[in-house]
């Protein structure tokens, strides 16, 4: 039996495809098969909505994330919810580098540390987890995040994309 | 064009680029998420939804056609796959090197993995290579299927 030269790369192709999104569907946080960065959840004010409205749904939101989601990424999120997270004590992580840290950042937030230290720091792995950098292009909080959830398998990532400035602009607690 | 007649050149050639490829698909295989993300450091604009799917299949296609480049088992299109991804990774690489980006390459190859001059000119040599085993049209050790 022969076969034409494009038939064995389809052939290969193929074979290729199949293991390759086979294995992945037998990974612990295997990855969607396109990729996409979430988009930023945010609770915006209604018109004419009272601030204590606005404040309810926040937290209404806030506890929908930390009991009844299980995401598969990382989930984006505002200021208003972030600020939210922070005052439930969820941990904050600070993906930034050492003399930016040092230079300022969210209360209570600890500095990213080397890789295999992460996981003995924080063995419970279903506890949520807020990582930020310094906004804008800045990807390392994702990055971060990511590295939590499909290295080390946390289940609850969020990435805070306003980062450091939006939080030190917002006057939220810092040191 | 006139084919390449040293055929034991190419055979070495085919040789080292089988186990090359079969060797750098190992740790894309284990951690794809990682590789995903080195995917996408490579900044290459509207692609970025692709990433997972590429670092999914693609390590499994280097190992399927570095196996088949060593086995002399589904030639005709390993060689063409090798020579497509060959073109592939100097083009990444190219443009992100000259982009100035001294990230992590994602090459899986062995020694310093991070973007430099020295990792263009090794898939310079890799495509070279590449380049010559895909126009031999007479392959040392052929087993199936024999050319059409």
């Amino acid at each position: 039996m022969t076969l034409s030269p494009r038939a064995q790369v389809i052939s290969i192709i193929i074979v290729s495809s199949i293991f390759g999104v086979g294995y992945n569907a037998t990974i612990p946080h295997s990855l969607p098969l396109i990729y996409y960065k979430e988009k930023i959840e945010s609770v915006v004010q209604k018109k004419g909505e009272s601030q204590q409205d606005l404040n309810f749904r926040i937290k209404e939101q806030v506890n929908i994330f930390l009991n009844d989601t299980i995401p598969d990424a990382p989930i984006g999120i505002d200021l208003a919810i972030t600020k939210e997270m922070y005052d439930q004590g969820i941990l904050f992580i600070d993906a930034r580098d050492e003399e930016e840290y040092a230079e300022g950042h969210i209360k209570g937030a600890i500095l990213a540390p080397s890789t295999p230290e992460l996981v003995q720091l924080f063995p419970d792995r279903s506890s949520a987890i807020v990582t930020y950098c310094s906004g804008g292009d800045c990807d390392v909080s994702q990055e971060l995040a990511e590295q939590l959830m499909y290295d080390w398998d946390y289940e609850l990532i969020f990435v805070f994309w306003g980062g450091w400035p939006e939080w030190k602009t917002a006057g939220y607690p810092a040191e | 064009m006139a084919s390449i007649s040293n055929k034991w050149m190419v055979l070495i050639f085919r040789l080292f680029l089988g186990v090359l490829l079969m060797y750098s698909s190992f740790d894309k295989i284990k951690d794809p998420g990682e590789f995903a993300s080195v995917i996408r450091l490579y900044d290459i604009p509207f692609i970025d939804f692709l990433s997972n799917i590429v670092a999914l299949v693609m390590p499994w296609l280097e190992l399927f056609i570095g196996a088949c480049l060593i086995m002399g088992i589904f030639l005709d299109g390993a060689v063409f796959i090798t020579f497509g991804l060959m073109s592939l990774f100097f083009v990444a690489v190219l443009q992100a090197v000259i982009r100035g980006n001294t990230g992590d390459c994602g090459c899986g190859t062995p020694g310093e993995d991070l973007l430099s001059w020295t990792k263009v000119l090794e898939n310079t040599l890799f495509l070279f290579m590449a380049f010559v085993v895909w126009r031999s049209d007479n392959h040392l050790f052929k087993f199936y299927p024999k050319s059409v």
